[in-house]
């Protein structure tokens, strides 16, 4: 908690402002102990997760073992296909930049997988004991190779990023009878395209998901969203399981009990006209008290809800 | 539709018994659906001895929506605004209930000014003044009512002196002025042509 930071006195930082070196290297101490304190863990987890190099192990979903472990199985398959069907297609005579750009993918590929096992040996290997940001700060020079590859990984992003684009160019544009010079490359690069297309546009379809399932499952759970906003009227079954009758002049007791006419339209009850009465005992006119209850399910004269 | 029936009741109603609650509604035009109610500020408030004029409209959903009010007199009160005159009540709003009536809602405005809840304010500068300075808002609510909700009288009584030193009989300028809404010029001239 913040009690570390109670702790020292403000005395203290006012004696070693005198001197410049010892009093900031008070506030880096302070800092630390104010970041380490618990109230400030959810913070310096956004921070981590911002600067994903220096996060903590687990801190960032991206750099778990089974996200790399993932990763990884993809980039393989990807190279194992791309190096077949090269190997495969050597007769095949497709427009000239399709096999470039299957070669050059397959580099790409490659790269970034030697770039993954760096990161993971960065990640779990080298840093064993990575618990105490005092030490971290002592040991900058371990940092460094990190964040030398994060350039790496955002140069090879970029890099995949524009080749996506020029294959997509060359495939879809060369397609005067490249198809029949050459079919399995073709096939390859529309499914390596098409791959990569979902890849690119996963949170995307994340983001469609959730808007389709969020309504799908509050139905399915019976969750009304809109309760109280809008739905304050009553349905028809409600309503219709109201008692009503048709008005009589004389032997009616309702009559004694309450006044003889009604609140909503300010008119005499008359011969055969339809009555509802209301659980709270008051009555209205039957077309009067629907119409209001349908807007909001209470008695108009006591405010008492209509049971649901 | 507006239930128009229900709305000439209400105004018979309400013009009834108008010497006993002080509380008038009258047509603004030749339409039913414009109407102008007029309570007494309540005695014992700043608002005492003023007469303040309501503006209220009829929206199609009468009597199962509520009606528009506004104060058409300036007002200085926490729940009212200064500047547009609106009203923060809540019957006039979520609570609104189709057994109440023009007169019930007036009530309920007048009461409200005997009883401001700055709490829940329409008009923030107001609603602070009532907290913090009591005095001050006391003292600007009885001049605001005196300024703007007694005009009409103690003006009236002025322009109908005033006319009737000119050497015309009172009755005919006071049924000319009226006629001509409390214009003195027109209504200087329409005395003089007849």
């Amino acid at each position: 908690m913040d009690l570390d930071v109670r702790r020292t006195p403000p005395s203290s930082s006012s004696s070693s402002s005198s001197s410049s070196s010892s009093s900031t290297s008070f506030l880096i101490r302070m800092a630390i102990r104010i970041s380490r304190s618990r109230c400030f863990s959810f913070l310096r987890r956004v921070f981590h997760y911002q600067n994903g190099s220096r996060s903590e192990l687990g801190s960032n979903p991206f750099n778990s073992v089974t996200w790399m472990i993932m990763e990884c199985i993809a980039l393989s398959v990807q190279i194992i296909v791309t190096t077949y069907t090269l190997v495969v297609t050597k007769e095949e005579r497709p427009v000239w930049p399709m096999r470039i750009w299957v070669f050059g993918y397959g580099f790409g590929c490659v790269i970034s997988l030697i770039l993954l096992y760096l990161r993971y040996w960065a990640l779990y290997v080298s840093q064993t004991d990575d618990s105490d940001l005092e030490q971290q700060i002592s040991h900058d020079e371990s940092r460094a190779l990190p964040s030398r590859m994060e350039r790496c990984r955002t140069w090879i992003e970029f890099f995949f990023a524009i080749w996506f684009v020029m294959g997509n160019v060359w495939v879809f544009d060369s397609r005067f009878g490249s198809f029949h010079n050459a079919p399995k490359l073709h096939v390859l690069c529309i499914s390596l395209l098409a791959w990569n297309a979902v890849t690119y546009s996963f949170p995307f379809i994340l983001f469609v998901l959730l808007c389709c399932c969020v309504p799908i499952l509050s139905n399915f759970l019976g969750y009304n969203m809109n309760m109280g906003s809008v739905d304050r009227g009553a349905s028809d079954e409600q309503l219709s399981n109201l008692p009503s009758w048709k008005y009589k002049e004389i032997g009616n007791k309702e009559e004694i009990t309450s006044c003889d006419e009604c609140c909503i339209c300010l008119a005499k009850y008359k011969e055969k006209e339809e009555i509802r009465q209301l659980p709270c005992s008051h009555i209205f006119h039957l077309n009067c008290v629907d119409q209001w209850l349908k807007i909001i399910s209470c008695c108009p004269l006591c405010k008492q809800e209509l049971e649901r | 539709m507006v239930d128009l029936a229900r709305v000439q009741k209400e105004l018979h109603e309400c013009n009834r018994d108008v010497q006993v609650s002080g509380i008038n509604v009258t047509l603004k035009g030749d339409s039913l659906t414009h109407l102008i109610g007029t309570i007494p500020g309540p005695v014992g408030t700043p608002y005492e001895g003023g007469t303040f004029k309501i503006d209220i409209t009829l929206t199609d959903g009468y009597p199962f929506e509520p009606p528009k009010m506004k104060f058409a007199t300036k007002v200085w009160h926490p729940n009212i605004s200064s500047q547009s005159g609106a009203i923060c009540l809540d019957i006039l709003k979520d609570q609104w209930s189709p057994a109440l009536t023009l007169k019930t809602a007036l009530l309920s405005i007048q009461a409200l000014l005997s009883a401001p809840e700055p709490d829940d304010p329409q008009d923030a500068v107001v609603a602070q003044q009532y907290l913090r300075d009591h005095q001050t808002f006391v003292g600007t609510a009885r001049y605001w009512t005196e300024t703007f909700a007694k005009t009409s009288t103690l003006a009236a009584d002025e322009k109908i002196q005033k006319l009737v030193e000119m050497g015309f009989p009172e009755a005919q300028v006071r049924s000319t002025l009226e006629a001509n809404g409390w214009d003195e010029n027109m209504a200087l001239e329409k005395l003089l042509s007849s």
